[in-house]
């Protein structure tokens, strides 16, 4: 457990944390990390969702069932330390729900964990904490923050590359990072569970999916039951401009598709735009998806913004993603955006995603710097 | 740790303050000490229906507790004319009065009653609503006003066959004029059934079910944990004389138990709690009402001294009116806050407390009755319910204000980053 430690001796750090805890293997771990490790926890779960209200089958859910928090709960009772159930519905409805319908609506691929992280556990729960006196916001995590030589607080990749979930966490600023501790992200998830299971505890087991947890069947059923709306039918188009079929709504689309289409070429087809004013879904082949870059919104930089452009990245472009190396720099047009060049070779490109910027070299231990990331834009 | 059993004094730091009696009262130690004594006897009760003495035995040990639950629903006196019925508790008890009224199947009756009730008696009338029932809830008090007999008086219509109000409310603390509605609709030439959800008014509130039934109230129902007896067993009383009970429809079928009403062996040791209960009820009703009123004043006064924002939901005590509270209730809301968070930051310092009714899903939202006050959502959402046990103090009252105020004085503090001690002083 040496380099875990790192975290939880921090001095400087309030030993008073809430635990947001999904009922999960992760986050069951953490608490009982915090708790070995002598600090004063509470262990809150968030009800974000109800299933019994919004269809969907709970016994599918990944989260949110009653049955997930007994887990949660049955942890707490036997190591101590007090639990409560928090309603979040409200807004997780405002935040997350209903960003992601109306994303999708405009024809983009959103991503709908990153407004979760962003604005319910990273920036609601840790409001109310603090007016429960609790200051630090502890989660099950993969990933790892440490000081820097500068002074500040880096975000990097987890010890368990495969289980990595730093993708979620470029929005953290400085004044967040000081107040987070990810207790799980040193150690590899088989680590984790034997930790569950050395300390007598059993997770009933439930999907382990990386699907949207609110999101029962698909996305596009998901956004039409929603909002209401049953996104019009509209014309499939080729590059050319030729029109190859009918869709019957764009939210069911995203770039870089290439299932799902119905429409039969000599040559695999991908959907290379979505236009959302036009109603319309152009199909191309997979060098037409090839773009020397694209352009981001709502840019974030961790450790505050570069001093020098451009920068070299390894940019993520969605969560399962290798990465591919990019230079970032402003946009020369407009200063709140960042132009986003491929160096070497090109990747699909989904408007609604996050590109998140990790540091071309890693550490000597292999962990890989966040720098800072955005929202990938349309705007070619 | 909160709820960790020790023994604590008046001045004992970190002495838990319990201030959820309408969820549950505290168990009063002579009725846990009865119902060990019962449990570890030489002589155990056996089964009342049993012929031999064991049996009879435990016959006349609920003779007993009827009869003392009775003289605490009737002001001491033990009337001849109503039937006591055990049940396993309050929300069987709705359900057996509601479908015991109405009967089966449901066909083409009407049902009343107020939007405010209990989930207990909503969720059976819903239910029978479903399966052809026709049923129209009325707003008590709309916009704050007082008692709406008007709109009672309109509902109810040729076809209706229950009128359920209740007593007094478990989350305002607001009482309803049971006895002058009886009155008015029997006036009326109403000749359906009315009942009344009396759990949260025993012990807390002066009535008399002889009053009620008088005036034309054909059942009740009441809860031993209420009132400091255990859980498990509660309580419904029926007018003997009322042609409605004539016809009432058992719900629990089987043996021939609690005069045909309620069959199954009858829960004896929760029976002579309930009953052991009820006696001292009655013996310190009259102290402890005026007490606990007192004191629920005292908190108010002292809340609203140190937040001045707070909004009192519990209505003003207004003798002119004829505006009646329970004793110990009180409902505050507290603008820029959540009563959730609030009721959490204040377990976190052992005051129990809650905000609405207890919710068996465990996360908290808003109540109807909440809904019904018309509140704006923010401040429905950050009401808190403060209801006095049976044994409170103004100790009692003076720590939950401070640490009520620990914790409301937190939101202009500084907490980004504390040192551990100071985190500590904290509790």
């Amino acid at each position: 457990m040496q380099s875990s430690e790192t975290a939880l001796t921090d001095t400087a750090m309030s030993k008073r944390a809430v635990v947001a805890m999904s009922g999960g293997v992760d986050s069951c771990v953490a608490a009982i990390l915090l708790s070995q490790a002598g600090w004063d926890i509470i262990g809150i779960s968030m009800q974000v969702w109800d299933y019994k209200r919004n269809g969907g089958s709970a016994s599918r859910a990944t989260c949110c069932a009653p049955s997930d928090f007994d887990d949660a709960r049955t942890i707490a009772e036997s190591i101590g330390f007090p639990f409560y159930v928090f309603d979040f519905e409200t807004t997780f409805k405002r935040e997350v729900i209903d960003r992601f319908v109306g994303s999708y609506l405009a024809g983009e691929t959103p991503n709908p964990c990153l407004e979760c992280n962003r604005r319910v556990k990273f920036h609601e729960l840790r409001h109310r904490a603090q007016l429960l006196g609790y200051p630090v916001v502890a989660t099950g995590h993969y990933a790892r923050i440490r000081p820097k030589t500068n002074g500040t607080l880096g975000l990097y990749t987890s010890r368990d590359t495969a289980k990595d979930q730093s993708y979620f966490l470029y929005e953290l600023t400085q004044s967040e990072l000081s107040r987070t501790v990810f207790p799980v992200g040193e150690m590899l998830k088989t680590e984790a569970r034997e930790i569950l299971a050395e300390n007598g505890f059993a997770i009933s087991s439930k999907p382990e999916s990386q699907d949207i947890c609110f999101v029962a069947d698909t996305a596009g059923k998901f956004v039409e039951r929603q909002s209401g709306i049953k996104p019009p039918a509209g014309k499939i188009k080729l590059t050319d401009g030729s029109i190859v079929g009918l869709h019957d709504g764009i939210h069911q689309f995203t770039v870089g598709q290439r299932r799902g289409l119905r429409v039969s070429a000599e040559h695999p087809l991908y959907v290379v735009s979505i236009d959302e004013s036009q109603n319309e879904v152009t199909l191309g082949q997979k060098h037409e998806l090839e773009r020397l870059g694209f352009y981001v919104s709502a840019p974030s930089w961790i450790g505050g913004e570069p001093e020098q452009w451009p920068v070299l990245v390894r940019a993520k472009l969605r969560y399962r993603h290798e990465g591919v190396v990019c230079q970032v720099a402003p946009d020369p047009e407009n200063s709140e955006y960042l132009r986003v060049e491929f160096v070497d070779q090109w990747s699909t490109v989904s408007p609604g995603q996050a590109a998140v910027f990790y540091s071309p070299e890693s550490e000597k231990d292999g962990a890989i710097e966040v720098l800072g990331g955005g929202r990938i834009c349309k705007k070619l | 740790m909160p709820g960790s059993a020790e023994v604590t004094t008046m001045n004992t730091p970190n002495r838990l303050i319990y201030a959820d009696a309408n969820a549950s009262a505290r168990l009063r130690p002579e009725v846990a000490t009865r119902v060990a004594e019962l449990f570890t006897s030489d002589v155990p009760p056996g089964n009342p229906s049993s012929v031999h003495s064991s049996g009879q035995r435990s016959r006349a040990l609920i003779r007993q507790a009827r009869s003392s639950l009775l003289r605490l629903l009737n002001c001491g006196a033990v009337p001849t004319d109503q039937t006591l019925v055990f049940t396993s508790g309050a929300t069987e008890g709705a359900n057996l009065l509601i479908r015991g009224f109405v009967g089966a199947p449901a066909g083409s009756k009407h049902i009343v009653c107020s939007s405010v009730e209990h989930p207990a008696v909503l969720e059976p009338i819903r239910t029978l609503a479903a399966s052809g029932c026709s049923v129209t809830h009325f707003d008590p008090n709309p916009k704050g006003h007082p008692f709406n007999m008007c709109g009672l008086l309109e509902a109810v219509t040729p076809q209706t066959q229950l009128v359920a109000l209740m007593l007094a409310n478990n989350e305002t603390g607001r009482v309803y004029p049971v006895a002058e509605v009886c009155l008015r609709l029997r006036e009326d030439g109403y000749t359906g059934a009315i009942i009344s959800d009396a759990t949260q008014a025993l012990a807390k509130l002066h009535f008399s079910a002889a009053d009620l039934f008088n005036a034309g109230l054909d059942g009740l129902v009441v809860s031993s944990h209420k009132i400091g007896g255990p859980t498990g067993v509660g309580a419904v009383a029926l007018s003997k004389d009322s042609e409605r009970c004539r016809l009432f429809e058992p719900q629990i079928l089987g043996g021939n138990q609690e005069f045909g009403f309620r069959a199954g062996t009858e829960n004896v040791s929760g029976i002579v709690g309930f009953g052991l209960a009820a006696e001292i009820a009655l013996t310190t009703l009259a102290p402890s009402i005026e007490s606990r009123s007192a004191l629920r004043e005292l908190l108010w006064s002292k809340i609203s001294a140190n937040y001045p924002k707070a909004v009192r939901l519990t209505p003003q005590m207004d003798p002119g009116s004829g505006v009646e509270l329970l004793c110990n209730t009180l409902l505050v809301a507290f603008p820029g806050w959540r009563g959730d968070d609030l009721v959490v930051a204040l377990d976190l310092l052992r005051v129990c407390c809650s905000s609405g009714a207890a919710c068996s899903s465990g996360k908290q939202g808003i109540s109807h009755v909440l809904n019904e006050l018309n509140l704006p959502e923010d401040m429905a959402r950050s009401a808190v319910r403060f209801s006095l046990d049976w044994d409170a103090t103004d100790n009692d009252v003076e720590t939950i204000v401070d640490r009520l105020n620990d914790v409301l004085s937190r939101a202009a503090r500084n907490t980004s980053l504390q040192t551990v001690s100071e985190s500590h002083a904290i509790l």
